[in-house]
């Protein structure tokens, strides 16, 4: 599965970088993680629980930044385990920044998923739905976050 | 070490069809049937697989699946369709549907060369196969077959609200409602007939396999990979198999191939009975060139549109056992579409999620497998061709558009929200290509017909064309794909080579 997209944030770009930098911060901005732990200050661990119907799973991760080319530039990837069937899904992660004046950031992400294992079999098309979900409250809490933070 | 054994009918492949046929055929106790499974046969079938009540558990928990992963045309994005390597195939692993071909289905496969596979020719085979709980003294239903059938939601039993909403709004749109789907052809809110009894999945295996455990002439050998088959002339004078790192060889006065529309072609091509290319390709002799052996494969393409749901009713409501059954465009001789709820998606730090999906239940395009390996462990390939067609990709956002229109209407406020995925303006038609799933009812790549047509695998009586001792018998001889669920159309093919080889004396 792929994802892309833009966001614009009322933010100079420098600030944005600062913050997605920022392990916990990042982490804050993911919905419905649990048991987050900071591993150093590029990796942290954590949890997601998901409900399909009568189906109930818990997803453990690690999501670690592999790639910082400030302030422009970077990629995250991340990697887990489901408890029902022991599937693994790994994701690949990159933003981009660009200045729009001196006040405005435009974001650009890009997003891979794969999953391997039975969760592929009957997941692809609810996990599709469900990563966009993920992606578009990701963003909306970044924006949020980093406007009050410079504001 | 080789060892070789003799019987009158080598059935390969315990799955719908070949539980149904080796079944059938033991029934004469003068006839000796072997009966191949490339998976086990455990003995209690674990939980995972005997229960009823959750269809996905043997598709999630069990380890019991062959899984293919399938590269879309549109992106080269990855999903996968799955068979069940357990005795029972399919039927051991699937939702536990029973739904039927329609009438327009099995009059089209006549029409195209095949005598004796109407509507009215198949329906006393259709009765006979099925013990409906439903329906006692009606002329299309049968109550003294093997396999138990029951609906166990009924439209005038009233669900949950959402549900009643859902229905009710269909039928505002001009849906009919329809009780059996299993009518000669259905139109409408249908409700579902499924084989589960007392909570337990009524596979072959329970329905046809253990009856006749007993029977001293049915010989059952599972964990038995079949390698190829020797051809002599014009007949198979072995069957290769492996067993507990023994190779086997055994013979028989005929053979049935059954093992499924995945590795049924993939038997035929390992053993030389294959599209002379395909063969020199991958370095096999060809023994008995048959252009059509892997082609033709169709399938049903499910594509999943994801709505905004509301936290004010119960979240516990599970969807039950109805569908929509949609006509594309009102001319269409046959219902071309299954429209389901689909449960909703719950996580948290997000909004409730609940998806709807339509299933469209014909492929214009046909694809094809094929093999790149020569080693009978690997999966073969699929280039799928889903929704390649226009008209199957008309059709596919016809069904979204009716789909939208449907659960966006103001009595379905309550239930579901905005559209999440594909956005509104977005491309569906691209949206579809490049997210569509399988309803994993792969069919035709040994596909029946007559001699004059090239792409043939068999004939009329499930005989492969050219050779005198060899049939097949699964989802791949079908000419085209069933417009339903397509596990008891596969248990009727086991039962009509049952009665051909019977026929003619074998």
């Amino acid at each position: 599965m792929n994802y892309k997209g833009k966001v614009e944030i009322d933010a100079p770009a420098l600030d944005v970088w600062v913050f997605v930098l920022d392990v916990d911060k990042f982490a804050s901005c993911m919905p419905g993680v649990e048991d987050l732990v900071r591993v150093d200050d590029r990796t942290f661990t954590g949890k997601m629980r998901a409900k399909v119907g009568p189906i109930s799973g818990e997803f453990a991760f690690q999501a670690q930044i592999v790639e910082a080319e400030a302030p422009v530039r970077l990629a995250a990837h991340v990697e887990g385990t489901d408890t029902l069937t022991n599937s693994t899904m790994t994701s690949d992660i990159t933003m981009t920044l660009a200045a729009k004046g001196d006040s405005k950031t435009e974001l650009e992400y890009q997003a891979t998923v794969n999953i391997n294992g039975r969760l592929a079999i009957i997941g692809d098309m609810v996990l599709r739905a469900t990563g966009a979900q993920v992606i578009k409250e990701f963003f909306k809490r970044l924006r949020e976050q980093v406007s009050t933070v410079t504001s | 070490m080789v060892e070789k054994h003799t019987y009158d009918v080598i059935v390969i492949g315990g799955g719908s069809a070949g539980c149904a046929a080796a079944a059938r055929l033991s029934e004469d106790p003068d006839r000796q049937v072997l009966l191949l499974e490339a998976g086990p046969d455990p003995m209690p079938i674990p939980e995972s697989v005997a229960d009823g009540s959750q269809a996905t558990r043997a598709i999630l928990e069990s380890p019991y699946i062959v899984m293919y992963p399938t590269v879309r045309r549109e992106d080269s994005s990855t999903f996968y369709k799955v068979s069940g390597r357990i005795m029972g195939g399919g039927s051991s692993v699937n939702a536990m549907a029973v739904v039927r071909p329609t009438k327009h289905d099995l009059d089209s496969w006549a029409a195209d060369g095949n005598p004796g596979w109407s509507y009215d020719d198949c329906l006393p085979v259709m009765r006979r196969l099925e013990s409906d709980q439903d329906y006692y003294d009606d002329p299309i239903h049968g109550t003294d077959g093997p396999l138990f059938v029951k609906r166990p939601f009924t439209l005038d039993m009233g669900g949950s609200r959402p549900v009643q909403a859902f229905i009710e709004r269909a039928m505002s749109m001009g849906m009919p409602l329809c009780p059996d789907l299993n009518v000669p052809e259905p139109f409408g809110v249908c409700g579902s007939a499924y084989n589960v009894k007392d909570g337990l999945r009524q596979s072959t295996t329970v329905a046809y396999l253990d009856p006749a455990r007993g029977r001293a002439n049915l010989h059952i050998v599972d964990d038995a990979l079949v390698l190829s088959l020797k051809l002599s002339g014009r007949r198979v004078d072995g069957v290769v198999y492996q067993k507990d790192g023994q190779t086997v060889t055994a013979t028989a006065d005929r053979v049935v191939l059954s093992a499924g529309a995945y590795h049924s072609p993939q038997v035929l091509t390992l053993s030389g009975i294959g599209p002379a290319r395909e063969l020199a390709r991958l370095g096999i002799e060809a023994t008995h060139p048959l252009e059509g052996v892997g082609e033709n494969y169709q399938d049903h393409a499910t594509v999943q549109m994801t709505y905004e749901g509301h936290d004010d009713f119960s979240p516990d409501w599970v969807v039950p056992r109805f569908r929509l059954m949609f006509k594309s465009d009102p001319s269409l001789p046959t219902g071309n579409f299954h429209l389901f709820m689909r449960p909703p998606t719950e996580v948290p730090g997000l909004t409730r999620m609940m998806p709807v999906s339509a299933n469209l239940l014909q492929q214009t395009t046909p694809g094809r497998i094929f093999l790149n390996s020569t080693d009978p462990r690997d999966v073969p390939e699929i280039d799928d061709a889903m929704l390649a067609h226009p008209d199957d990709i008309k059709a596919m956002t016809t069904a979204m558009e009716f789909l939208h229109e449907l659960v966006s209407h103001e009595s379905m406020a309550e239930f579901y929200g905005p559209l999440l995925t594909p956005e509104v303006d977005e491309d569906w038609a691209t949206y579809a290509r490049s997210s569509y799933g399988t309803y994993q009812h792969g069919a035709g790549t040994c596909m029946m017909g007559p001699a004059s047509n090239s792409m043939a695998v068999v004939d009329n009586t499930l005989r492969v064309h050219g050779l005198d001792n060899l049939f097949v018998a699964d989802a791949s001889i079908m000419p085209r794909v069933t417009h339903g669920n397509t596990n008891v159309t596969a248990i009727m093919i086991g039962e009509r080579v049952s009665d051909f080889i019977k026929a003619e004396g074998g």
